[in-house]
């Protein structure tokens, strides 16, 4: 027996890796986690394979009781981790022995968690990924009382950690103008770029509704547009003139203009911000957009490289006091001894 | 408004768009225009999706730089009349099997008198008409298909109703959507097909693509009952190595 049993688990939560492209023609959208930035550092704390997939945690608290010895790691947004009442730290691998129960607080900055398993998270892969996508029916989201299982074959040891990332709280979303922008009037366009946006309740892996400082918006629809493609980041406006922030789990197609779509670089940013958050929107053009996509990229593909050993974990501690210390130190004649 | 035109969707796509609105000869710009793009292999797109008036390509920016992209899709553009190109009709018949009426098609009585018809002559309509897989969205393996005669161009419903099941048989404005998954709709059911059209654990998950041509055949409840789909997703499988 191993794995973890699920003993708590917050509305929403999901399997996810980094999504299924190349299904869009057949109305499926790429999908994939919330904050692949947090995903990335899971990866390369266990040295997890690029296709591993881990349990997206949205805002609440989970628990979970280990069936067996394991390493693990959580990533994403700030929560308290425990392991039988003793902290563990985010983005920093630990061990689990058998009947330990791993607690995983409610998220106290940013919205989105994740919790790694060596070799990723066991579940069916359906159209080339283990993505959890709830209106098309595809992949997994475990219930209290499932095991999830590791799939192994990593071999990474307790202590591992990475740096804090920065991208909590961002002030400012970065946008582009799409398709459809010049169907809003020039104030529309001008009010984009001085509102203030504040994150309400509606929310989740399909889109985020926002209100804004500048009340709403309304497009110019002389011309009944047909539904046409929608791509993640897409900022829709509604009849109702309040704008949506369209996000992973967005549908191929839809019918209401979209005033501008935020760039591929600031989505997991804007997925983080918590409930009541206030922010700005900033027009950039694709070069911009691209280069901060290029950017974050290479943070991502570096992570694995920035990798260190903490002596702070306690079983890396004994690693230490093992070899280096009894033997080095203390003890200090081991050839006498042979 | 000049079509075709294309602009940036993102920073990682580009709309390629024929037309504001549907129609025929804007449809089957977008399939030809898509169905041209997927023969000539270009570097860097991910993938291409039609829809009812565009074709979106997703390109990977580490791959190509969108500019270049953007050039190539405006020679290609310039090179052929999109608007006059005859889809070349290679594409063989699904003939989809359909139970019209019942419990699972509640609006035939009512879609048949908006027509102007009697129930067995929509039925007989709709069966002898073929028909051409537009695109595919709105929920996964969702086809749109046209043209359904003009007997057919009834409206939505303006409020959705309580959600139809997968395989459902659906019509408005002469056309007709084949939803593969249940969804709520405005569409008007007429039937429904034992035919499952998504299969998620294939390796190809989908039976119907952009330019494939339907006809549907009427079947009895009891031949429904016992329908074998396997032979349809064989064909599939021959069809699509």
């Amino acid at each position: 027996m191993s794995g973890l049993e699920i003993i708590r688990l917050p509305p929403g939560a999901s399997i996810q890796d980094y999504g299924r492209p190349g299904f869009r023609r057949y109305g499926v959208t790429e999908g994939g986690a919330m904050d692949r930035f947090a995903l990335a550092e899971g990866q390369a704390l266990l040295a997890n394979p690029s296709h591993a997939a881990a349990l997206e945690l949205p805002l609440g608290s989970a628990e979970f009781r280990a069936l067996g010895d394991s390493i693990a790691a959580c990533t994403g947004a700030e929560r308290l981790v425990t392991v039988n009442s003793e902290n563990k730290k985010l983005r920093q691998t630990f061990r689990l022995e058998s009947g330990d129960v791993l607690k995983i607080g409610a998220a106290e900055h940013g919205v989105y968690g994740y919790l790694h398993l060596p070799g990723g998270i066991e579940s069916p892969v359906l159209l080339n990924s283990r993505s959890a996508h709830e209106q098309a029916e595809l992949g997994w989201k475990p219930c209290v009382g499932d095991r999830l299982s590791a799939i192994g074959g990593v071999d990474a040891p307790a202590g591992l950690a990475l740096a804090a990332p920065d991208y909590f709280s961002p002030r400012v979303i970065r946008c582009m103008r799409g398709p459809q922008s010049e169907l809003f009037c020039a104030s529309d366009l001008h009010a984009l770029g001085e509102a203030e946006f504040e994150v309400t309740p509606a929310r989740n892996r399909v889109g985020m509704r926002l209100s804004s400082s500048a009340g709403k918006f309304s497009a110019d629809l002389g011309v009944t547009l047909t539904s046409d493609a929608i791509v993640a980041g897409d900022i829709q406006v509604a009849a109702d003139g309040i704008a949506t922030v369209l996000l992973m789990d967005c549908q191929p197609v839809g019918g209401y203009p979209r005033i501008a779509t935020v760039i591929t670089a600031d989505l997991h940013r804007l997925a983080q911000l918590p409930t009541g958050a206030k922010f700005r929107l900033s027009e950039v053009g694709r070069t911009e957009a691209l280069a901060a996509l290029a950017e974050l990229r290479a943070e991502m593909k570096a992570l694995r490289g920035r990798v260190f050993q903490s002596v702070r974990e306690p079983s890396a501690l004994r690693d230490l006091l093992t070899y280096s210390l009894v033997s080095g130190v203390v003890k200090g004649d081991e050839q006498d001894a042979d | 408004m000049h079509y075709p035109r294309i602009t940036p969707a993102g920073d990682s796509a580009i709309l390629v768009e024929f037309g504001a609105t549907y129609s025929k000869s804007v449809s089957r710009a977008v399939r030809a225009f898509d169905s041209a793009l997927s023969d000539s292999d270009t570097e860097g797109i991910v993938e291409t999706a039609p829809t009812l008036r565009s074709v979106l390509i997703r390109y990977d920016p580490a791959v190509t730089d969108p500019e270049s992209l953007e050039n190539w899709c405006n020679a290609q553009l310039a090179a052929s009349d999109w608007f006059k190109v005859e889809c070349t009709a290679d594409a063989s018949i699904w003939r989809i099997p359909v139970l019209y009426g019942g419990d699972d098609g509640p609006d035939l009585d009512e879609t048949a008198e908006l027509a102007g018809l009697s129930a067995a002559q929509l039925i007989d309509l709709h069966s002898t008409s073929e028909l051409t897989v537009l695109c595919l969205g709105f929920a996964p393996g969702l086809a749109y298909l046209a043209e359904l005669p003009e007997e057919f161009a009834v409206p939505r419903r303006r409020t959705y109703g309580r959600p139809v099941k997968a395989g459902s048989i659906l019509v408005a404005n002469r056309q007709t959507v084949l939803p593969a998954t249940p969804i709520p709709t405005g569409w008007r059911s007429i039937g429904v097909t034992p035919l499952p059209t998504f299969l998620s654990y294939r390796r190809h998950p989908f039976l119907l693509a952009p330019g494939d041509r339907v006809k549907f055949e009427p079947i009895l409840a009891s031949e429904a009952a016992g329908f074998d789909f396997g032979p349809y997703w064989q064909r599939l499988e021959n069809e699509r190595p």
